[in-house]
């Protein structure tokens, strides 16, 4: 009876203390969401003054000094801030060192410093947005910083801000911070090595090749092993990377560095070569591209098709024809759309193939149906 | 103890009272459980939300946007006589904010004038696109593509007798490595889709799929496909079902993404890779929860064939869509969810509590079977039995009432939780008296709606064991629409 009865209290005892948490909890919410509406209307007025306020100077038609500026409070700093993101998104050129300087002269550059010492995430992140417009005398140190940071939109925004330095040494440095990287996002990562452009292909070049395998050490602790497994796993994501990048460049000088990878063991990045190389459009590679028309993973072999239809070189013909056997739908329909691009000579091709009763006249029938040009 | 209400019935049941004991205790004991679990999902939820919050992140959506290396997505759409919103819905779709974007209607043999209203507003033509016939699904009539709209194409097919048909025929027209099913009467926030690819970017090789919230769409104003003003329904059903979708999103899933345990992305709004959905044969035709049962054997494909994955649930997409406004609507959905559930479990039996198929076999279909079967049998046996257990003094009214103030204080505690994470995330509910709102609705419903829930769980059940099939009709008039001019 004592025991039923104690269960009986302790019940109760529960439920009286999950009720005082619900109303508890709940008046808090409706509380804080009250006051958080009015700080928000609050911060939308501040917001729209000083809109008016960074737009009239920038629209001034003399030019206004650091000292006809107003004073920010320290709440203002993280609006202008956002004020200026968002400006400098709608705009370019000169008109984007315009902002830069008058978010410095209303001493900007300070708070971006606070931020990037103390707070996490998407905060730094903003703040190293904002840095990558800034002089390279004030932004270099602290881009670089962060190439290496563990969240990879961090050092994503750290590579696209240096990406934006004419210095090629702050290139190399930035480039050769990333090849020890442990984290990052290569689909992102491929966009934003894009952005430095032909001076950096040297480095990216290098970034694309081949790591060497680390001798095997015998006193190596299971974690250095694990590390280095990692580092190697992430490697293999910053070279298609630099592959791609290398690609949406399109200098013809690329090719030669490219053409090994062709052979990779790893087979993205065989993938992203031939992609690469399609859009560099160098002619004297599509032999070796159309090679890849018979590589064991699919992925590649489509790539290939598309390389080749790019580059239209009459040789690889016979390979398309045969690529539109392929056990794989999707090689057969690259192959097709490949054939396609050659235009009068392609689509012949296509039309006699099309009264075949197998795959490849399938194929041929549903890409020229698709065309309306049967 | 023979001093009860009606003496001739107790003395019955004190002859078995070791029986009632036992099915009281039983019923108690699942009640417990559910609760518990329940519990420990909040700091799971709130872990989830600490990690992946994408509040105020428009900078990484942006980078998205601009970028050519966001992988491109095809919205499926299946539709079936849904004339009355098609246009706008499918306007707003071909608004998203996506750089590289597809979207199919499929008119899933309609008896109204969906394909009529959608030639003639976006001036569709006939066309013909190769593809694969990799899924079966019922034959295609003809297809339609637009000069206006190069990325929309309407696929006009004979009625295949489920929204899954319709979603294979999607997949095989598709071109893009991913696919987001919407459904028709469903409208999408126009940085949605940027957001729910985003974890597919982070993890492109290991990330299956992703699920966004669901959220309800009556109360709101709806101008040419777009939600102009957020508000909360203003009749009781949907207000009820705001907070349900509310609770069952934002901390159920959140909690069971948390721990890679999660068996359902909603038919809604997911997004999947195209790749797998073929591999594991599209969605079941035969199914009546066919979201529910892709997941499970996209679970069990991964675990099968041993390869590492990853799915997960994001708060920051969200879709909005029409809530049954009537109780008969509402009773057919939650009948034909039930009959779902039981299909997935029944059929995917041997996944349950089973170590091969990793937690989700072990722990997330096993609760999936606590949920969904025991629970709904424990809540309706609880509210018929230990009331007449009561009655004929076989159980002490003191303990009746302990327990039912517990679940019932539990509920308004769990669904208080719910509102600070919405709080903390999306923060669409209007203003505070709508929260004021939500919290009354949080203590109202477990008196009758709660009930009435466990009630239709029950005949979904019964129309499962007699094999019921039939989808129902499902009748919506929630969202206030305007047109220009």
């Amino acid at each position: 009876m004592d025991v039923e009865q104690d269960l009986l209290r302790a019940i109760w005892q529960v439920t009286l203390l999950l009720a005082l948490a619900a109303g508890v909890v709940f008046l808090v919410l409706v509380v804080w969401r009250a006051i958080s509406s009015l700080r928000a209307q609050k911060r939308l007025r501040r917001r729209q003054e000083l809109d008016k306020i960074l737009q009239s100077v920038l629209h001034s038609p003399v030019p206004l000094g650091a000292t006809a500026l107003p004073a920010l409070r320290r709440g203002d700093f993280p609006i202008v801030l956002d004020l200026a993101l968002e400006m400098i998104r709608m705009v370019r050129g000169s008109y984007v060192d315009e902002i830069v300087s008058l978010v410095s002269d209303l001493g900007l550059y300070p708070y971006l410093q606070t931020v990037l010492r103390r707070s996490k995430g998407r905060s730094r992140r903003k703040a190293l947005i904002m840095l990558g417009y800034f002089p390279p005398s004030q932004s270099r140190a602290l881009l670089l910083a962060h190439v290496d940071d563990a969240d990879p939109y961090v050092q994503l925004t750290a590579l696209r801000g240096l990406a934006r330095h004419p210095d090629a040494s702050v290139n190399a440095e930035a480039l050769r911070a990333l090849g020890a990287t442990l984290h990052t996002n290569s689909l992102m990562l491929a966009d934003v090595l894009h952005q430095f452009g032909e001076r950096a292909l040297p480095e990216l070049h290098a970034l694309a090749a081949p790591v060497p395998r680390p001798q095997w050490r015998t006193n190596a602790t299971f974690h250095a092993l694990r590390r280095e497994r990692h580092r190697r796993k992430t490697y293999e994501h910053v070279r298609v990377a630099a592959i791609t990048a290398i690609g949406n460049i399109g200098a013809l000088s690329s090719s030669a560095a490219l053409l090994p990878l062709l052979h990779d063991e790893n087979a993205h990045v065989r993938a992203a070569a031939v992609t690469a190389l399609g859009r560099i459009g160098d002619p004297a590679i599509a032999w070796d591209l159309s090679a890849l028309l018979r590589d064991k993973e699919v992925e590649v072999r489509i790539q290939s098709a598309q390389a080749l239809g790019l580059l239209q070189d009459e040789s690889t013909l016979p390979a398309l024809v045969d690529a539109l056997g392929d056990t794989a739908w999707w090689a057969r329909f690259h192959a097709a759309c490949a054939l396609a691009k050659f235009e009068d000579r392609g689509i012949a091709i296509l039309r006699a193939i099309s009264r075949e009763k197998d795959v490849k006249g399938d194929i041929a029938g549903q890409v020229l149906a698709e065309m309306a040009v049967l | 103890m023979v001093d009860g209400l009606w003496s001739v019935p107790s003395l019955v049941l004190q002859e078995h009272r070791a029986v009632i004991e036992t099915i009281s205790w039983g019923i108690l004991a699942v009640g417990l459980l559910i609760n518990l679990i329940s519990f420990v999902q909040l700091p799971a939820a709130l872990r989830e939300l600490r990690r992946y919050s994408m509040v105020e992140d428009s900078d990484a959506t942006w980078d998205m946007l601009i970028s050519d290396a966001t992988l491109p997505v095809s919205v499926l759409v299946p539709a079936y006589n849904e004339e009355a919103t098609i246009v706008d819905n499918v306007r707003s779709m071909l608004f998203l904010q996506y750089p590289d974007l597809e979207v199919i209607v499929v008119n899933d043999g309609s008896s109204d004038r969906t394909l009529a209203q959608l030639v003639e507003a976006f001036s569709l033509e006939q066309t013909l696109r190769a593809h694969e016939l990799h899924l079966h699904h019922a034959p295609i009539r003809g297809l339609y593509a637009s000069r206006a709209y190069p990325g929309l194409l309407v696929v006009d097919k004979q009625n295949g007798g489920s929204k899954a048909d319709a979603i294979n025929a999607a997949i095989n027209l598709s071109r893009n490595p991913l696919f987001c099913v919407v459904d028709a009467d469903s409208l999408l926030e126009v940085e949605s889709l940027l957001k729910a690819a985003r974890p597919f970017m982070e993890d492109p090789k290991g990330m299956t799929a992703v699920g966004g919230t669901v959220r309800v769409l009556n109360g709101c104003t709806v101008q040419n496909g777009q939600i102009v003003e957020i508000g909360l329904p203003r009749s009781f059903l949907p207000l009820i079902q705001s907070l349900e979708y509310i609770r069952a999103f934002l901390v159920n899933r959140l909690a069971w993404s948390h721990w890679q345990m999660l068996s359902i992305i909603s038919g809604a709004f997911g997004l999947f890779r195209r790749d797998l959905a073929l591999e594991i044969g599209g969605f079941n035709k035969a199914s009546h929860g066919e979201d529910y049962d892709f997941i499970v054997r996209l679970h069990r494909h991964m675990q099968a064939t041993k390869r590492p994955y990853a799915m997960r649930y994001v708060p920051e997409p969200v879709c909005w869509t029409e809530a049954p406004e009537d109780l008969r609507t509402l009773a057919t959905q939650r009948k034909r969810w039930q009959r779902g559930a039981l299909q997935v479990l029944v059929s995917n039996a041997d996944m349950i509590g089973n170590p091969r198929y990793g937690r989700f076999g072990l722990l997330g279909l096993t609760h999936s079977l606590l949920v969904d079967l025991i629970a709904p049998v424990a809540e309706i046996a609880g509210f018929l039995l230990l009331p007449l257990f009561f009655a004929a003094g076989a159980i002490e009214g003191e303990f009746l009432l302990a327990f039912f103030g517990l679940f019932v204080v539990f509920g308004v505690f769990y669904s208080v939780m719910a509102l600070v994470i919405e709080e903390l995330e999306l923060k669409r509910t209007p203003h505070v008296s709508g929260l004021l709102l939500l919290g009354l609705v949080a203590v109202v419903e477990n008196f009758g709606y709660r009930q009435l829930n466990s009630l239709w769980r029950i005949r979904g059940l019964w129309e499962f064991l007699i094999g019921t099939h039939d989808w129902g009709e499902m009748r919506r008039k929630g969202a206030k629409r305007v047109r220009d001019g």
